[in-house]
């Protein structure tokens, strides 16, 4: 199964997220904010699950650090925020996130998101 | 010389004068080019009309050299009447270089003529062949100038809102009529001064009538122009009223402002001076030499901003003061905006503060309901542990919503009993669990009392020391003294870092948070402290030079 890293400053919703993706096989990696997640990333996660308000480094602001560096830019990156407006979700999609989750999100759909993610690397969307 | 003759000399004499007077009121009150223009030409009209109400001279009198000079100074008036009715018109339309040197080399060319004349003949003498030529370029003169004059008022009324637009024309009608009154009494001269041509003279009359008409129209004239405007205002303020972002307000109410007063452009600005919204031409770069730039502050710190043209300051004068109530008008209607906004912003933070604790209550039902044959004991017990302190959030979350909610709907009840300040102070202490390795320090002496409402007092202690728990380091003092004008100053601080130097403004408004600070905070305990200790009689401070972070709050001591 794959290993995902959860980056959201909220320690209750990190913890959501590890029951949930673990029970269904996943290995998880845990970030609280966004320089930590730059760090963690260097891990090889399959896929990232990436909170857009983080205390220190604004999560579209991960993801656009982490598409410009090569090794890290091929992970897939699913943006998860309670801030679900159009634009922000515009935003992720340029800037390469794969998906795009809004808070509360749906138990299936959130492991359907992460499997189709982390699937065969060739299928992945990343850019 | 007739009754009638008599009578109708007298009246279109009080006519031009009360034009001349007409026309120096206007530019009193407006100033600008185009009024000192019409100001000069209708004074020099005023000046030839009123000359009609001296008695006629002696025959003797035409020969004498003062009489002859005068007569001279009078032709000059005469051509330069024409002359500065033109120079009117040229200020709203500016004729080309060649058509300006034509208009003033032909009127220079007459004035001179007329005092080279050789003789000026008495009334009812033989006219000397010598003064045909004169007579053709004084024609010539008039005609053009006049011409000139009514053709451009006229032209340059289009567009214009209705009153405006009547006024310029009456003036372009009154400029043609007056030279035909010219040629007509050129071609029909009369042998007699002393029984002069009554058409002439009706036709003098009604071009004063007109002139002033056009110039200074009664009110209920301008009233009935304005009916279409007004109506448009009307419903302008009603839309305005009804807008709810400040760019709409703006975009609803200047093109009004530039249509009602024939501004040039008009612009909305707030108060750090940034542009609302624009409408028009908002530069002085358009070539209007008497444009100036009319500026109505607004209570709100912004101000509306008219470029106004040589024709708003002629014919829109006394329309200006209409501007300030525009502006008053967008006044409310930004505060109104500004109001809606600030509740979009309250319920959109209050809606996210709630995902979070939503999000981690649903996402642990959903696990528990779906794979509790899974999950080991510890799962679940992290499971149930997470749903208890997300519920607690909610919970927290919602009350200090209803909270806020009554505060800012003044139904929030307070009572004002004497308390000791220490034991509310310790049972605050007692209702907040204290973090593992945290010291709390209390410096209350027993013989505080405060005039108060006890639950109220107890929420503000409990936010604070909840903050210094959640942000401080491991110390948290809290003191009390009396301070020399007998209010009660409690201070609570803790040894942390202390509130980012950039969020201190915004402290006390509802969901000001550090970003860089995550936790289970709502953002609205400060906003609510604050809104209580004022409920209180009292007020709340954060104390930017102390160590940490150190709020004080005063309070009236219990007399």
């Amino acid at each position: 199964m794959s290993r995902v890293l959860v980056v959201d400053d909220e320690a209750d919703i990190r913890l959501t997220l590890r029951l949930i993706l673990e029970l269904a096989g996943h290995e998880i990696l845990e970030a609280a904010d966004g320089a930590e997640a730059l760090v963690m990333v260097q891990q090889s996660p399959d896929v990232v699950l990436l909170d857009i308000r983080l205390p220190d480094i604004d999560g579209l602001d991960v993801l656009r650090i982490m598409k410009g560096d090569p090794s890290v830019a091929g992970i897939p990156v699913v943006c998860v925020s309670a801030h679900s407006s159009e634009d922000t979700l515009r935003r992720a999609l340029a800037l390469g996130a794969v998906a795009y989750l809004g808070k509360p999100f749906d138990f299936a759909h959130l492991r359907r998101v992460v499997a189709d993610a982390a699937g065969p690397a060739d299928s992945r969307c990343v850019g | 010389m007739s009754t009638l003759s008599r009578v109708l000399t007298d009246v279109g004499a009080v006519f031009f004068i009360a034009l001349a007077l007409a026309s120096v009121r206007e530019y009193r009150r407006g100033r600008g080019r185009a009024a000192a223009w019409a100001a000069v030409a209708f004074v020099s009209l005023g000046f030839v009309g009123a000359l009609g109400l001296l008695p006629q001279p002696d025959s003797g009198v035409y020969r004498s050299l003062w009489w002859q000079l005068a007569v001279r100074i009078l032709l000059a008036v005469i051509v330069a009447i024409p002359y500065f009715l033109y120079r009117l018109a040229a200020t709203f339309h500016t004729p080309s270089a060649r058509m300006r040197r034509a208009m003033n080399a032909l009127t220079l060319v007459v004035i001179v003529a007329g005092f080279l004349l050789p003789r000026i003949p008495a009334p009812g003498d033989k006219r000397p062949s010598w003064l045909i030529p004169y007579a053709a370029i004084f024609l010539v003169q008039w005609t053009a100038t006049s011409a000139f004059a009514a053709v451009w008022l006229w032209r340059a009324g289009a567009g214009r809102p209705t009153a405006p637009r009547y006024r310029m024309r009456l003036l372009a009608i009154g400029c043609a009529a007056f030279n035909v009154v010219l040629l007509f009494s050129s071609l029909r001269p009369s042998s007699n001064p002393n029984n002069p041509n009554h058409v002439v003279q009706a036709l003098d009359l009604a071009v004063a009538a007109i002139f002033f008409v056009g110039l200074a129209p009664p009110r209920f004239l301008i009233d009935r122009w304005r009916r279409p405007e007004q109506i448009a205002v009307r419903a302008a303020m009603t839309d305005m009223v009804g807008a709810v972002s400040a760019f709409e307000v703006g975009s609803k109410l200047l093109p009004h402002v530039v249509s009602y007063v024939g501004a040039q452009g008009a612009q909305l600005v707030d108060g750090d001076g940034e542009v609302i919204a624009s409408y028009g031409v908002v530069d002085n770069s358009k070539d209007d030499k008497d444009g100036g730039t009319l500026r109505f502050e607004l209570r709100s710190g912004g101000a509306l901003i008219v470029w106004s043209s040589t024709y708003s300051l002629m014919f829109g004068a006394d329309k200006i003061p209409v501007l300030q109530s525009f502006a008053d008008w967008a006044d409310l209607a930004l505060g109104r905006c500004a109001m809606i906004a600030r509740e979009r912003a309250f319920i959109s933070n209050a809606a996210h503060e709630l995902r979070t604790p939503l999000t981690a209550l649903t996402g642990f039902a959903d696990l528990l309901e779906r794979e509790r044959h899974n999950m080991a004991e510890e799962q679940v017990e992290a499971c149930l542990g997470a749903m208890t302190r997300q519920g607690r959030r909610a919970k927290d979350l919602v009350n200090n919503l209803l909270d806020m909610a009554q505060i800012e709907r003044g139904t929030m009840r307070f009572s004002h009993e004497v308390l000791q300040l220490a034991s509310v102070v310790d049972e605050s202490i007692a209702s907040v669990p204290k973090p593992v390795g945290r010291i709390v320090e209390i410096h209350v002496p027993p013989d505080i009392h405060v005039r108060s409402d006890r639950g109220r007092l107890q929420q503000v202690i409990v936010n604070l020391v909840t903050n210094a728990y959640r942000y401080g380091g491991p110390s948290v003092v809290l003191d009390a003294t009396v301070d020399a004008e007998g209010d009660v100053v409690l201070s609570v601080r803790d040894d942390g870092e202390g509130v980012p130097v950039g969020l201190v403004p915004d402290l006390f408004r509802p969901f000001a948070r550090d970003p860089a600070a995550s936790g289970a905070g709502s953002g609205l305990g400060l906003a609510i402290c604050k809104q209580i200790t004022m409920a209180l009689g009292g007020s709340i401070v954060y104390d930017e030079n102390a160590p940490g972070a150190r709020f004080v709050v005063t309070l009236p001591e219990a007399a």
